[in-house]
């Protein structure tokens, strides 16, 4: 077997967002399967708001990080690199200039796709871009996708044949956290970025009808603003609901500070309008053991199952949202019944161990 | 001394027996189980024989009576003379150990016997006619105990390991003492790492009755006085003479003495007591670092100065080069400090016990001298601090804080420690006397702590998150002087729950008994009442102290400055630890804990391998805290004893009776 590294390419944390996740999660992964690994690392530190963003420094940034990929190439002599790609025409440009440092020193590049927009990007995009993406998926040996239904992201792009399916995994909470203090405890948790698209504006005027059979719930928001000018037209709109007791915004949250607020949550909302890939907050919920309200919307619907694991909404509907919250926080069985059994589906789909050693086969000389 | 155990719960001979196995290198001498004809109750001891050393000693040791039984761990160093009060009081003794002792003096004098007690001890008393147990530790916490209750049931040990084994708590994290740990380096109590087991306070006792317990404190740190009736000359002819008796009563053993000998004004004071007591050929041990780690850590040469008072004090000097396997080491101290502990003296102190076990089964140490004499670099900076407030402003803010703010560390391989210090003054310079004494005190802000643990720095942050014991302390000593105040909180928690914590367990790790004389009770009533003046004056610390040993021990001691009792660790990090580093505070690992947040761990790894800051204690703690998480948390079972094989000896014969 060969023992040349496969190149690793992506952003590590900070800022914690799927992709970074994601990233440190393979590394770590894929180095304690035994697999040889060089890193290149291309975090960029500035907050989300700058994601996807067209200005000087982010081309700049681009251009830095593929001549540093030709450095990694020349110095690791990789057998293999394994490129986490973007979903958005700025993202892509800047991996085409990696698949194409790679291109130069003949590496096959595997591609693994952590969303489910990519179908919708290709469609949308110019000509010019669209013929970037083929050029550069037209020699990938493998490209990767969180489920079944993701495959079709890359058709008419990559054989069908080349096509393999690694839902996403992440550790299980460790068995010593603590229990949540009183601080922690609340109803309804969201927790991700606060950004249109994933839906928490819905859930805040879904609070109301929720308030209105249970005064005394407690929400809590976790997550990142956008920008100032949504914080203040959201903290608006929550004092116009009368919903300002209710609800309560906190940052971001990891670490301990995300445990707790996980252990003091009785139900996990996460209704995007947007389409999603497999959250990776959704199997954060389902691993400790929350029913999960979501909206089918990519691959949530084959993570989050109706009635079994959890509820799922029609996206933008907040008035069935709000039904949905309250047949939860009415019905604790039913609440425990679907919590435990999204935990079980958690440990059988998306444990680390599975993710770990299934990348580590999809990456095998073999395999591709 | 020794290890003890006790359960009052289910199977409690069969879990005691199997709690005191796992304390088998804190008494390799004897084993015993006591086991309770009438209540589920069981206590263990493990004996390390220092004194009589034949089988009368043998523990848990039960009163004639059979009313009482006794497990204990440590010294009565006045046990002659309570021996020879309790048998005009009509006791008789079989042996000649301070345990019997002890035991004659509860059943005289009942819990009031604490307060006639010199000495360092913890122990366990069941009352088998009441069934009523009585957990109790010296004053300033010299021997550990811990317990855990669930239920109708509770259970303690010498060790946590003990306690985990009982089967009582599963092993999950107390969010309060990581917050603690993290911002001081060590856990203070009466909290320990794992939710549910707890220290019994030092200077208290516990009561525990069908489920139901009190802890009391019989003993304080008396408060300062503003000044003393004797003169200057008087209070040093007195402390001279009760060092000399401390250490003359400490000195009784029947096996070979060595001394810790750092070469600082502490040790070489204890050394010239034990000398001034008539030992001769005292065994002495001091640790060196390479000479290219002295320069990385920007350190002094303590070990020259060790040697010198070696000589000058006629002490057979070992000097142990500080070169350890770091990587292996790390898992064994964790395992033996159980409560994570980040300071590196703990490396030290254990390195040079497991040296000196061979030739001496008690090692005197100088430790508490600065607590309670004031010498801590944090005391000088908490009150020069109030001198810095009164420069104006704008000179301060625009000129002094940005100036050092901007300043490297480290230049290439050499350690900047005046840099490094000067850049804690500046950054809590500002504050109020108890914020700069907890700032130089302790390694993360309160908003840096939330924003490690994945919080909001900006948010609601709890300045007093993981150190709220510590304020208390303060707040409680009222209006007293500041250098009371600072020395009560570290005598209170500090002291006990590092320093002193490190020294039972690292020493117990070696099979060797550490004992202190500088916190001999006597010397402890006479120096905390002393005025602060002859403490700290101006940039001058200890000075009591300094002059009570001038023209005991050499001058050069005297005058040097002070150094911390520590470890190359800024080497170590760039050498042998590199690849822990990057281990265990990978950014996927990290996440896996669930504790911190990945990327804060890895911006302190980032800004320490530039030396733009110096972050080599936060990121030792780091290292410990994963190590510790492998240790105690990750294999659920590793303590417990599910099955422990045939009964000792011992257990027969308890039962029997």
């Amino acid at each position: 077997m060969s023992r040349d590294p496969i190149l690793l390419v992506g952003p590590l944390p900070p800022p914690l967002n799927g992709m970074t996740v994601m990233t440190a999660l393979a590394r770590l992964g894929l180095s304690r399967e035994g697999v040889p690994l060089a890193f290149l690392d291309l975090s960029d530190h500035r907050p989300i708001g700058n994601v996807g963003r067209l200005d000087a420094r982010n081309v700049l940034l681009a251009f830095r990080h593929s001549f540093r990929m030709l450095g990694a190439l020349a110095r690791t002599r990789p057998r293999l690199v394994y490129l986490p790609i973007a979903q958005s025409t700025l993202g892509f440009l800047r991996d085409a200039l990696l698949i194409l440092a790679a291109r130069c020193h003949r590496v096959p590049v595997v591609v693994h796709l952590h969303g489910s927009s990519f179908g919708t990007f290709y469609r949308g995009a110019n000509g010019l871009v669209r013929a970037v993406v083929r050029w550069c998926l037209s020699e990938v040996p493998l490209a990767i996708v969180l489920s079944d239904r993701s495959r079709s992201a890359f058709e008419g792009l990559v054989p069908a044949d080349r096509i393999r399916v690694l839902p996403n995994g992440i550790p299980a909470p460790p068995g010593f956290l603590p229990s949540p203090d009183g601080e922690d405890r609340c109803d309804v948790l969201y927790m991700s970025n606060l950004i249109e698209g994933k839906g928490y504006r819905d859930l805040v005027r879904a609070i109301p009808a929720v308030a209105r059979e249970r005064p005394d719930v407690r929400v809590r928001l976790a997550g990142e603003w956008s920008s100032d000018r949504e914080r203040r037209e959201v903290l608006a709109e929550v004092r116009r609901l009368g919903i300002a007791e209710r609800v309560r915004f906190v940052s971001s949250a990891t670490g301990l500070r995300k445990a707790q607020l996980f252990r003091g949550a009785r139900v996990f909302v996460f209704p995007p309008t947007a389409v999603e890939g497999q959250p990776v907050v959704i199997l954060e919920a389902m691993s400790h053991g929350l029913p999960v309200v979501s909206t089918p919307l990519g691959g949530i619907r084959e993570t989050v199952l109706e009635n079994e694991t959890g509820l799922l909404v029609p996206p933008g509907r907040p008035e069935i949202l709000a039904k949905a919250i309250l047949r939860l926080l009415q019905d604790e069985p039913l609440r425990a019944r679907l919590g435990e059994a999204g935990r079980r589906r958690f440990h059988r789909e998306h444990g680390f161990v599975s993710f770990q050693r299934g990348l580590k086969s999809l990456l095998e000389p073999e395999a591709c | 001394m020794c290890g003890i155990a006790g359960l009052i719960g289910t199977e409690p001979t069969r879990r005691v027996a199997g709690m005191t196995r796992l304390l088998a290198h804190r008494g390799p001498d004897d084993e015993g189980v006591w086991s309770s004809r009438r209540w589920p109750a069981a206590l263990g001891n493990r004996r390390l024989q220092i004194l009589d050393l034949s089988p009368l000693g043998h523990q848990p040791m039960a009163s004639p009576d059979g009313r009482w039984a006794l497990t204990y761990n440590g010294e009565i160093y006045n046990y002659v003379e309570l021996r020879r009060e309790l048998e005009s009081r009509g006791h008789a003794f079989r042996s000649k150990t301070d345990t019997e002792v002890l035991l004659a003096a509860l059943v005289e004098w009942g819990i009031g016997a604490l307060d006639r007690l010199r000495g360092m001890f913890a122990f366990a008393l069941w009352d088998d006619r009441d069934g009523t147990l009585t957990l109790a530790r010296d004053r300033l916490g010299i021997k550990p105990l811990y317990y855990a209750c669930s239920g109708e049931s509770i259970a303690f040990g010498s060790e946590i390991k003990a306690v985990l084994a009982s089967g009582l708590v599963e092993p999950r994290l107390d969010p309060e003492a990581l917050r603690g740990y993290l911002r001081l380096l060590w856990v203070p109590e009466p909290r320990t790492m794992l939710e549910g087991v707890r220290k019994v306070p030092p200077g208290c006792y516990l009561t525990w009755r069908s489920g139901v317990f009190t802890i009391q404190r019989y003993w304080d740190v008396p408060p300062m006085e503003p000044e003393t009736e004797l003169s200057d000359v008087e209070v040093i002819d007195r402390l001279r003479q009760t060092l000399d008796l401390a250490a003359r009563r400490q000195l009784r053993s029947d096996v070979p003495v060595g001394i810790l000998l750092s070469g600082g004004l502490d040790s070489t004071a204890v050394l010239h007591a034990a000398t001034a007591a008539g030992v001769t050929q005292l065994r002495s041990y001091s640790i060196a670092f390479r000479s290219s780690d002295r320069l990385r850590e920007g350190a002094l040469d303590d070990a020259r100065f060790a040697r010198l008072a070696a000589s000058a004090l006629g002490a057979r000097h070992t000097e142990i080069e500080l070169t350890p396997d770091v990587v292996s080491l790390l898992p064994k101290i964790v395992r033996h400090l159980e409560d994570p502990v980040a300071d590196p003296a703990a490396i030290n102190t254990y390195l040079l016990c497991q040296a000196a076990r061979e030739t001496s089964t008690v090692l005197l140490s100088g430790a508490g001298g600065d607590e309670l004499f004031g010498g801590y670099t944090k005391y000088l900076s908490t009150l020069l601090a109030s001198r810095y407030q009164e420069l104006p402003m704008a000179l301060r803010r625009h000129a002094v804080e940005p100036l050092f703010r901007g300043l490297p560390v480290a230049l290439g391989s050499v350690g900047l420690r005046s840099v490094r210090f000067a850049k804690k003054f500046l950054k809590y310079a500002g504050a109020s006397p108890l914020d700069r004494f907890l700032g130089y005190s302790t390694y993360y802000d309160g908003a840096e702590l939330e924003e490690l643990l994945g919080g909001d720095p900006h948010g609601n942050v709890d300045g007093g998150a993981g150190v709220q014991a510590l304020r208390e302390a303060w707040e409680g000593r009222g209006a007293s002087h500041l250098v009371d105040r600072m020395s009560y909180v570290d005598l209170r928690y500090y002291l006990p729950d590092l320093g002193l914590l490190y020294a039972d367990k690292a020493g117990m790790a070696a099979s060797v008994e550490i004992r202190v004389p500088l916190l001999d009770d006597d010397v402890v009533d006479l120096v905390a009442r002393l005025p602060a003046r002859l403490r700290i004056h101006g940039v001058d610390t200890k000075i009591l102290l300094r002059r009570a040993m001038r023209g005991r021990i050499p001058e050069s001691i005297l005058k040097r400055p002070k150094a911390p009792f520590s470890a190359p660790l800024r080497a170590w990090l760039r050498g042998p630890l590199r690849p822990l580093v990057s281990e265990y505070l990978d950014p996927g690992r990290v996440m896996e804990r669930s504790l911190m947040n990945p990327g804060v761990v890895r911006r302190l790894v980032e800004e320490h391998r530039r030396g733009r800051e110096d972050h080599s204690l936060r990121i030792w703690a780091l290292l410990t805290l994963e190590t510790w998480l492998q240790e105690f948390c990750d294999d659920r079972d590793r303590y417990r004893v599910p099955d422990l094989g045939p009964l000792p000896e011992t257990v027969a014969v308890a039962e029997a009776r």
